[in-house]
């Protein structure tokens, strides 16, 4: 290899830091960029609760450890692409965004009785006391049709914006309001 | 209960409806009740998501990471790392210590070759086809332009580059810059050694090799 070819390289790689900013080469992303493991299980510590809840609300319960797993898996493998331009957590959130998306069409098949699921969400109590209000409003959100829930989870829970989900899911940004405006609907009767 | 109105109820409380739009609403507003019950309640799930609190993730799922990411049970997490396909982390220190250790290694060679009895030249000298040949073996100037080049490139790092290595490959550049000249004056005393020429160039360019390695990783 020649030595024009040898610069012309990408400098993507995550050498000792290098290509991370000061800030970072001594953070934890820094160190798991690194291949420090402790750092990483430090980071996983931080960030497994959102990733959790994300999985469970975007699929179900059942499938949320395997994807938890493989969210933070695939987080190790492509660490040494993350630069620093975003937050750690921003970029976590958009792989496993990104990796839950891309599964669920494969567990489309089973929720299937969920795609008319106006009448599911009938199944479930209107409300019940204050201290119950936060189960019985996940579970309504279980219980949405999977275009609304998606778009429900996404925008009014994760704060992204509507272009932002267009982009995920190949649709229009009128689908994307639209499925929103179904799931408020829907939801709407769990608050009283 | 869909029409017009209803349809554009949540977009009117993500404030995304234009002027226009907005003011017929709101006038619309004022004379429907049922819009305006359906509106709070949509206000009141938008608020409620924003404040929802997230099951936690259950305590055996790191272990499962662990394993298949290679560390578990190892406190040695670095070389399972590098087995791993797609991960291309790599360090610059073993490249360094690679290249240090190449350093050394040729300056033991150096001694030796000095002090190799002239029997060993005796030898290689009956071998050895012209001094022209054993030169293009270990060219001393055209290490020297690369050794400037790597210069040039770690000039330009500066400011990009950690300081301290910067000054780690700098070092290096100027041992393997002292070395070629060691290399230059032993073949000077000893031109017709061809092992000494072919050891020579073998071990300069990969001190050369590691050097660009590492300062390509580096970015610069």
């Amino acid at each position: 290899m020649t030595l024009t070819a040898i610069w012309q390289l990408p400098p993507r790689v995550v050498m000792d830091g290098t290509a991370l900013s000061p800030i970072l080469e001594t953070s934890d992303v820094g160190l798991a960029a690194r291949g420090d493991a402790q750092a990483f299980a430090r980071l996983y510590e931080d960030h497994k609760d959102r990733i959790w809840a994300l999985a469970c609300r975007m699929t179900s319960p059942d499938r949320a450890a395997e994807l938890t797993q493989d969210v933070f898996v695939r987080a190790w493998q492509k660490l040494g692409t993350f630069r620093g331009e975003a937050q750690f957590g921003t970029w976590l959130h958009r792989l496993a965004v990104n990796l839950i998306l891309s599964r669920r069409a494969t567990f489309a098949i089973e929720r299937a009785r969920f795609l008319d699921g106006e009448d599911s969400l009938d199944h479930l109590p209107a409300r019940s006391s204050n201290s119950e209000l936060g189960i019985d409003f996940e579970s309504a959100i279980a219980r949405l049709p999977d275009g609304a829930r998606t778009v429900f989870v996404l925008h009014d829970i994760e704060g992204y914006r509507h272009e932002e989900i267009a982009g995920l899911l190949g649709v229009a940004t009128g689908t994307t309001k639209a499925q929103l405006h179904r799931a408020r609907m829907l939801l709407r009767r769990h608050l009283g | 209960m869909r029409d017009q109105w209803t349809d554009q109820l949540s977009e009117y409380v993500d404030g995304g409806l234009p002027p226009s739009g907005e003011q017929a609403l709101e006038r619309h507003l004022d004379e429907c009740a049922e819009c305006r019950v359906a509106l709070a309640g949509l206000r009141a799930v938008k608020q409620r998501a924003r404040v929802l609190v997230g099951p936690p993730a259950p305590d055996d799922l790191w272990a499962g990471i662990a394993e298949r990411i290679g560390t578990a049970g190892s406190s040695s997490a670095r070389g399972r790392l590098l087995e791993l396909p797609r991960r291309r982390a790599l360090s610059l220190r073993p490249l360094l210590a690679a290249a240090a250790a190449t350093v050394v290694v040729a300056g033991a060679a150096l001694w030796m070759a000095r002090e190799l009895p002239r029997r060993s030249t005796a030898q290689t000298s009956a071998a050895a086809p012209s001094t022209n040949a054993q030169t293009a073996a270990f060219d001393a100037s055209r290490v020297e332009s690369e050794i400037a080049q790597l210069q040039r490139a770690l000039d330009r790092g500066r400011g990009k580059l950690d300081p301290h290595t910067i000054a780690v490959l700098e070092k290096n550049l100027g041992v393997i810059r002292q070395a070629t000249e060691d290399a230059r004056k032993a073949l000077e005393s000893d031109p017709a050694n061809r092992d000494l020429q072919n050891y020579f160039a073998g071990t300069v360019q990969s001190k050369l090799d590691l050097m660009r390695r590492a300062t390509a990783l580096a970015g610069v």
